[in-house]
């Protein structure tokens, strides 16, 4: 492949229309065409209006700049491929268009897991750090998230600088409006932008966010835009329908932002974060630095009766209810009108303001997400206790957009029907800041790995959030915008946010997303900690009489015999750090070592049925269905489920028996199927389908 | 958690043995579990019988492929022994399906090879799928192409009848009360991940009291289904209705009128029938399942007095009881005596036989002078009176006269309707699957209440979800979406 550096926006003359563009004619034509350089051939057109631009060729093309997108890129650069990634505005790069913060659970394990793989969301979401909070630290480490505010424009500018920096990545302001597919083989070639030029790429990457067709409503006033007032993308989804690619339409909605010199928070209850912050990049977490950083409060206030009977007299001037918003919204964030009409027997509802950034006053008011009209959306604000005076500096409101049914791509994130094209972040259903990056990130190594003849990168359920989150997706599609929650992982006591790096960093390595000195200090760690856990199986505590009176004293029972440091630790009302005394030998560790020596300990038997589970599960994984494989030439499958496993092309026995409609049975039936297909197409060799390929 | 499954793999009906197939990679654990060596000791059943020989070298897992065992089976948690047995170890590859495997042989009665099943499903065996032997052995190679048809078939055929099963059951109670247990696990599950989810949400706050009381709850509803699974039995194999009383009552007598078949001795010495026997017969059309008992009383010959053991333990099993007395027998304090030793929650008739005799009129005046008043049924014995709404026991009957037995098939058959036919209380358990998961659930959420108030959240949490799991499989229910849509309908969450 080769690699463009120049940038073409000469003319390439020539009044070839979009269709002439699309064909594979070109594609042999481009291959004589340097970038910058007119067309030979067409030169002696050139007074005529040229139809398009050559924009040159790279390995992929992102089509946007959010999380999704920058992470994407970032992981295709760090492979050593090219990439053009395009944005409508590089000024709102990696935008947080909602809440100012990153993390939380369930998404405080996806950016643990992105940092885990050498991906860029976490080490720069600690840089933009302006308040830090480890979720449920006292309800079990499986469920543990970090959550952090974050300075909106500082984490923008370090996401920007970032990628600037990385070689072959080209970050460019422009609007794609035209997928380039071959017709009749259905694959990509590239796109085409708002300033008519044509970009090549066997690799495109949609991660428009809530971009496409996307239509901002407040109150009676609708208008077609995308985020913070961003220009809209109007144009790419019409073409993309035109390639026959399905659409649906789904809407989220965001809370006024208010000035903090017009809060009264002195009758406000504070919120502040943790007194020792965390961090969410494993590269970070030993550094006091991080610790030491000056923290930004949240405030905390209510909803009352008023503020209640307001929206409820003026419902009638809610979009929402007013049939004006067709798009389908996610139930895990209402806004506040709908609050009401959902839960009228609630007195009260919790609003946070949260800060979004060091440099400015402005705050975002938690609690307060509404469409409803300006007049509206003020007199609840005001009637909130310590904001009626509040300052609005943006209004609230309900953005629709159009977005891909996720069952049309495959656990690559590529599309089913066309070849070389990959969904990644809201586009496909999603939302979600850690979500969309977590798809940038795999859609990106797959575009990469596929560019170059390697097996897909997949991670299944049993290994990451990241796993769970795109065989969801794809496998049973979602009716709302898709969020990741703790709930939806069958396997959360393995899936800890503190064991990310030994879940994955190992594999990041392997991919080439992970550089040597993240995974030297990873190897370093990880066989101290192994040492350690060594030792502390293999320290024997006698029955001494001190030991007993320490026991006691701890609400436990005394010794009958010796026992090792192990068993003891496993005890509830013991732990690692308590029975230090008794443990002359302890080497010096870090506090995160030895925490996770504590964890790994104490839950020991429950890890280990889990890991039993784990691998029970990996069984039906491993059996792998052949691409286009044809359900039809299986006897006794019934007619619903071929057609679910012909729509949903699943990759495995196991992803098969996820599928909604596809009962045990015809798994059974499946299996049998598969296995007679195999044995027919090798005939001399009668064994067995399984451990064809493990992606362990 | 064992890897392996099990089930009666001879085709039901009268066999004189019966094999129950074990297989999977813990196959021979579980035959440790549920097998000894040796002979069978009634009396003392906690004593392994084994002699100078070490335990563990008379193992299972010691065993080489194609090596049987002569010994016994028994409950792998009372020890209580169940049949004698003979062990077939077949180690991977060589076996059916190509897996390690047991197959135990037992005596034919059905209720043997059932418990002999439920042992190994208990031991740690899950059941086996339909067609799950077969599909296996062709997965491992062990049949050719020509047969994978004829499986595909076979799985598609057992489908679509478990599948009119279900549909029968959804008809019935059981898909409703194992939702109404779900429910209850839902709600728990919800607050859970409530506070997981929403940490900072004001109503986040655990009810620990009130989630106990649930778990409780939960755990008793589901022993009840649990109890329900006898009845589900009946749709399977018949209702066993167990012939008990004193020797010489007539017991043989009228399992032979009852059958038509002079299948069991009948004598005019006390004590004639020693084992039980058991015949499959249809009774206006429903599908009885008759044990004759040896009479009922102590006697000193050994071989007589294994007979009344087995008599109690098809008691125990059965489905009906029905209790004949008849004059010059016993004394009227013996009957007394044996009736009131009766378990009480088992559906019983109580029959007075010989009504043909001279004697009889004294003897059926006595009864109901000197005995009835002192006794007490409790309702679920009497369900048949209660269903008929007829007259106080007992039932008067002649094995000589034919039309005195009608009342008597009358309540068997109104039993039988009442448990067999889909109702909207009565829980009907038909699946041998169904049963293991229900057991599996309960067991697990056993383990649950007692520890509660040392498990973390996380852990809490995950073990709840097992238990909804398991239950969902009945039902065909999705676990995580069912919680995910409770937590967002019942509380106001999100920004
Ligand atoms: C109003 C609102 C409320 C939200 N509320 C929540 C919430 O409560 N909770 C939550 O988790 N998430 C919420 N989100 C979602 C969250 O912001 C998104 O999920 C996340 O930012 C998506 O990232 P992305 O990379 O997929 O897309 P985006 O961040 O939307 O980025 C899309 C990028 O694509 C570019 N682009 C689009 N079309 C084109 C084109 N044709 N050519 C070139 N560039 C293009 C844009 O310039 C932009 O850079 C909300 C979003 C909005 C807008
Ligand atoms: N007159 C009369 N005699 C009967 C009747 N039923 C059974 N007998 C006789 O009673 C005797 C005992 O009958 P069985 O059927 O062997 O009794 P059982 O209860 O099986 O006895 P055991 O096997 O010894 O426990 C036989 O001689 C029968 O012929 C009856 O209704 N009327
Ligand atoms: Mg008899």
């Amino acid at each position: 492949m080769p690699n463009t550096t120049g940038l073409a926006n000469e003319c390439l003359g020539g009044t070839m229309d979009i269709n002439s563009v699309s064909n594979s004619n070109i594609e042999s034509e481009t291959e004589r065409v340097e970038a910058g350089k007119k067309m030979p051939a067409e030169q002696s057109l050139s007074h005529s209006v040229p139809s398009y631009f050559e924009g040159g060729q790279y390995d992929v093309i992102v089509i946007g700049t959010g999380h999704a997108g920058c992470e994407a890129a970032a992981a295709i650069a760090r492979l050593g491929a090219s990439v053009i990634l395009f944005g409508m505005n590089l000024d709102t790069m990696a935008n947080l268009p909602c809440n100012p913060n990153i993390g939380g659970t369930a998404k405080g394990q996806l950016v643990r897991e992105i940092d885990a793989l050498g991906g860029i969301m976490g080490v720069l979401a600690d840089e933009a750090t302006i308040q830090f909070r480890m979720l449920n630290s006292s309800k079990g480490p499986a469920v543990q998230s970090p959550r952090a505010q974050i300075d909106r424009r500082r984490y923008q500018a370090l996401v920007k600088a970032y990628l600037e920096k990385i070689p072959n990545l080209h970050i460019r302001q422009e609007e794609v409006t035209e997928l380039i597919v071959e017709p009749s083989k259905k694959v990509v070639e590239g796109v085409r932008t708002r300033l008519n030029v044509v970009y090549r790429a066997s690799k495109v990457i949609v991660a428009t966010g809530t971009y496409l067709d996307a239509r901002i409503i407040i109150g009676e006033t609708d208008f077609p835009s995308g985020p913070d007032n961003q220009f809209p993308a109007l144009d790419l989804g019409k073409n993309l329908r035109s390639h026959g690619i399905r659409m649906q339409r789904f809407k989220t909605g965001t809370p006024v932002r208010i000035n903090l010199n017009s809060v009264n928070t002195e009758i406000l209850e504070e919120q502040p974060g943790d007194p020792l912050p965390g961090t969410f990049s494993f590269l970070n977490e030993d550094d006091p630095a991080y610790q030491s950083k000056p923290m930004i409060p949240c405030w905390l206030s209510w909803t009352n009766p008023t503020t209640h009977s307001i929206l409820e007299n003026n419902l009638s001037r809610s979009p929402l209810y007013s049939g004006d918003i067709e798009g389908i919204g996610p139930r895990y964030c209402p806004s506040v009108e709908d609050k009401i009409v959902r839960f009228p027997n609630r007195e009260r509802h919790q609003i946070f303001i949260e800060p979004t950034g060091e440099d400015t006053s402005e705050m975002y008011v938690q609690g307060l997400s509404s469409s409803m009209p300006v007049d509206v959306q003020t007199e609840v604000l005001h009637s909130v206790k310590g904001l009626e005076n509040a300052v609005i500096q943006r209004m609230g409101y309900a953005i629709e957009y159009d977005c891909f049914f996720p069952t049309d791509l495959s656990l690559t994130l590529e599309h089913h029907d066309i070849k070389g094209l990959y969904g990644a972040g809201q586009i496909n259903g999603t939302s979600g800041y850690e979500e969309a990056a977590a798809q940038g990130l795999i859609a990106g190594v797959n575009a990469v790995r596929s560019l170059r003849g390697e097996a897909p990168f997949i991670l299944d359920r049993s290994q990451a959030y990241i796993g769970v989150l795109i065989d969801d997706l794809v496998t049973k599609g979602t009716s709302e915008p898709y969020r990741m929650m703790t709930a939806r992982a069958e396997y959360r006591l393995v899936l800890r946010q503190d064991n990310a790096d030994e879940r994955l960093t190992e594999i990041g390595y392997e991919l080439g997303l992970v550089d040597p000195v993240r995974y030297h200090r990873f190897k370093e760690k990880i066989n101290a900690q192994q040492a350690e856990l060594k030792r502390v199986r293999g320290v024997r505590i006698r029955p001494t009489e001190s030991v007993g009176a320490f026991l006691i004293d701890h609400g436990t029972t005394p010794l009958k015999g010796s026992v090792t440091l192990a068993e003891l630790i496993k005890r509830p009302q013991l732990d690692y750090e308590v029975l230090a005394p008794f443990d002359p030998e302890r080497p010096e560790l870090s506090e995160i070592i030895r925490r996770n020596v504590n964890i790994q300990i104490k839950y020991e038997g429950y890890i280990e049925m889990e890991a039993d589970r784990v691998r029970q599960f990996k069984k039906m994984e491993r059996k792998r269905i052949p691409k286009d494989f044809d359900y039809q030439t299986i006897p006794g499958l019934r007619l619903e489920a071929i057609q679910k496993l012909a729509a949903i092309k699943p990759e495995s026995v196991g992803q098969a028996s996820r599928i909604s409609g596809v009962s045990p049975a015809d798994i059974a039936v499946l299996l049998v199927g598969l296995e007679a297909f195999n044995r027919r197409s090798r005939p001399t060799d009668s064994l067995d389908i399984e451990e064809q390929i493990s992606n362990e | 958690m064992f890897d392996a499954y099990a089930a009666i793999s001879t085709p039901p009906g009268q066999s004189g043995l019966a094999v129950i197939r074990v297989a999977g990679p813990d196959a021979h654990t579980i035959g440790d579990r549920v097998f000894r060596f040796g002979t069978m000791n009634i009396g003392n059943v906690n004593e392994i019988n084994s002699g100078t020989v070490d335990r563990a070298i008379r193992s299972v897992q010691n065993l080489a492929g194609y090596q049987a065992a002569f010994g016994y089976v028994v409950d792998p948690d009372t020890e209580e022994p169940i049949d004698e047995a003979v062990l077939l170890c077949f180690r991977a590859p060589h076996s059916f399906t190509g897996e390690d495997t047991v197959e135990i042989s037992v005596h034919g009665g059905g209720q043997v090879r059932r418990r002999t099943l439920a042992a190994c499903l208990q031991a740690g065996a899950r059941s086996a799928e339909p067609g799950e032997f077969t599909k296996n052995a062709f997965l491992n190679g062990k049949l050719d192409l020509a047969q994978a048809e004829a499986v595909m078939e076979l799985i598609e055929a057992d489908t679509s009848r478990s599948a009119a099963v279900a549909l029968h059951q959804l008809q019935g109670g059981l898909s409703k009360a194992v939702r109404s247990i779900l429910d209850v696990l839902y709600s728990i599950m919800s607050e859970l991940e409530l506070t997981i989810e929403y940490p900072e949400y004001e109503d986040s706050e655990l009810d620990f009291p009130s989630i106990k009381r649930r778990v409780d709850q939960a755990k008793s509803e589901l022993e009840i289904l649990r109890s329900g699974y006898r009845q589900g039995r009946i749709l399977r194999h018949g209702m066993t209705v167990a012939l008990v009383g004193p020797p010489n009552a007539g017991k043989s007598s009228l399992l032979n009128r009852l059958s038509g078949e002079e299948r069991s001795i009948v004598t005019d010495v006390p004590g004639t029938t020693r084992d039980t026997i058991e015949l499959d017969i249809e009774l206006d059309g429903i599908p009885v399942r008759l044990i004759d008992t040896a009479g009922l009383r102590e006697s000193m010959d050994p071989i007589e007095r294994l007979g009344v053991k087995r008599t109690k333990d098809t008691i125990k099993q059965a489905d009906l009881i029905v209790g004949m007395v008849a004059p010059e027998t016993e004394t009227i304090d013996d009957t007394r005596l044996w009736l009131e030793a009766l378990p009480q929650d088992k559906p019983f008739i109580w029959v007075a036989n010989k009504s043909d005799r001279k004697e009889f009129a004294d003897y059926f005046q006595q009864l109901k002078a000197d005995l009835l008043p002192h006794l007490h049924f409790s309702d679920a014995q009497m369900i048949c009176h209660d269903i008929l709404g007829e007259t106080y026991p007992p039932l008067v009957i002649s094995t000589r006269k034919a039309g005195s037995l009608n009342l008597l098939k009358k309540y068997i058959v109104a039993l039988y309707d009442a448990w067999g036919s889909p109702s909207e209380e009565g829980v009907i358990l038909t699946s041998e699957r169904h049963y293991d998961a229900l057991v599996k659930a309960s067991n697990q959420l056993e383990f649950i209440a007692e520890d509660i108030d040392g498990l973390p959240l996380d852990i809490f949490a995950q073990s709840l979800k097992s238990v909804a799991e398991q239950l969902a499989l009945i039902i065909g229910d999705k676990v995580t979406d069912a919680v995910i849509d409770e937590v967002f309908s019942r509380f106001c969450v999100g920004k």
